[in-house]
């Protein structure tokens, strides 16, 4: 590690490259989103490649593929981590985790910006079975990976906990696979989907479990569907788990009130979540214990049409 | 990540038109053409394209909203919707009108200034005072 590399706002031309780095990872295709991540310390750069596996792999990059720089300085800097996309630096920080979440967020946020003309991207998480999709959409903080995670218990597969990609011309869900981003609060309730981190790594991951759903079952990683139950989850500790039926219009305006880009797609983009909630039953969901809101949603699942209103 | 509405940043949009207040009869209701309109089993949701806003019409405000075309005014709808509900006129002019006021401060209507919108700036005149 040196403690001469500068890190500027902007990098100047073919400085990053004159870095001495350790690691590059493969290409990876997360939606309409590729890139690859580059590191000082190998350690730190294997783990990525693992841990963005769940991403398509690809042998190269359709366009320009954009990289992720991971600088580490000296102990002795006062900003010893820094964290660049190409040459634009994204985050400085003595605390390892921090830069890391960066990493992980600005990943999100591409994935949102390079995809959103394709897809309508939906706040929920989603995973399948047999071909046929859940859609839990839901703010930040109301459990949606923690009950997605569940759902992988009851032999669901994983389609995303974070962005869920609707397809507006042929309605299918196509999966975002990042990994499960569990915060401390679930641990407890999931202690299956704790991740293994090398020992080298660990003081780089300390706030939130980056989980491969593969731990589950190496059969974990889902396929594009189409969707045939919405359920939008809200944790409240304590409370009795039940399922409340949404009305079409109630499902549609949490669909809308949850999308990064429906005013993009305008009038096509609301005529394809109303086609989207047209072929699903609708429910309100309170979390106040995961195995029995995974029990109700697969008793719902099962028992849904396999074309509502066929 | 937030999912959210797009924020110009800029303020109040500036529009001109009539304060919902004054819509009655002689009005003639148009849904802004920046409105996108999706109905789902007798209830509709619209999705304004410029702000992002997201408004649920009940099942009686989703059949009339169909007849704010720019087609007619007020007292010509009524006389068609009366009869269709089955009901009085002057009862259903009052709850169209209504409705016609409250779609106005929402932002939803051609010629008419929304709630969160600014009248548009006065014209100089033409000696340029």
């Amino acid at each position: 590690m040196s403690s001469y590399i500068r890190t500027p706002p902007r990098m100047p031309a073919g400085r990053l490259d004159a870095v001495p780095w350790a690691y590059r990872t493969r290409w990876f295709r997360a939606l309409e989103h590729e890139f690859s991540v580059r590191t000082m310390d190998p350690e730190l750069g294997a783990y990525f490649d693992e841990l963005f596996a769940t991403f398509d792999v690809v042998a190269e990059p359709r366009d320009q593929g954009r990289v992720y720089s991971v600088i580490e300085r000296s102990p002795r800097s006062r900003t010893r981590f820094g964290l660049y996309f190409d040459r634009e630096r994204i985050s400085i920080a003595n605390n390892a985790d921090l830069v890391i979440g960066y990493l992980f967020w600005h990943i999100n946020r591409q994935v949102v910006e390079t995809s959103g003309s394709r897809y309508v991207l939906l706040h929920a998480a989603a995973a399948e079975r047999d071909g046929a999709a859940v859609i839990l959409p839901a703010r930040m903080e109301s459990g949606k990976t923690t009950t997605v995670s569940g759902l992988l218990r009851a032999g669901f597969r994983y389609l995303t906990d974070e962005a869920t990609a609707v397809d507006p011309d042929t309605l299918m869900i196509e999966p975002y696979r990042k990994t499960l981003s569990i915060d401390p609060g679930s641990w407890s309730v999931l202690p299956e989907l704790r991740p293994h981190v090398p020992d080298a790594v660990a003081h780089y991951v300390r706030s939130q479990w980056h989980s491969d759903p593969r731990i589950v079952d190496p059969d974990a990683l889902g396929s594009p569907a189409r969707a045939r139950l919405i359920v939008s989850p809200r944790y409240e500790s304590g409370a009795t788990t039940e399922l409340e039926p949404l009305r079409p219009v109630q499902a549609l305006l949490t669909l809308a009130e949850n999308s990064f880009n429906l005013v993009d797609h305008g009038r096509r983009g609301l005529q394809a979540l109303a086609d989207v909630v047209e072929g699903c039953e609708c429910y309100r969901l309170t979390v106040g214990d995961l195995d029995d809101a995974v029990a109700l949603i697969s008793d719902v699942f099962d028992r849904a049409p396999a074309e509502v209103g066929a | 990540m937030k999912p959210g509405r797009p924020d110009n940043g800029h303020g109040p949009a500036r529009r001109a038109g009539i304060d919902p207040d004054e819509i009655d009869g002689a009005f003639v209701p148009e849904l802004r053409s920046s409105i996108a309109s999706v109905e789902l089993h007798g209830e509709a949701v619209l999705l304004d394209e410029v702000t992002g806003s997201l408004h649920v019409l009940n099942a009686m405000a989703t059949l009339v909203h169909t007849c704010f075309d720019g087609a007619g005014t007020i007292d010509e709808l009524v006389v068609d919707l009366a009869e269709a509900f089955g009901e009085d006129v002057d009862t259903v002019r009052e709850d169209v009108v209504a409705l016609a006021r409250d779609l106005g401060r929402q932002g939803l209507l051609d010629g008419v200034i929304g709630e969160n919108e600014l009248p548009a700036e006065p014209v100089g005149d033409e000696d340029g005072t």
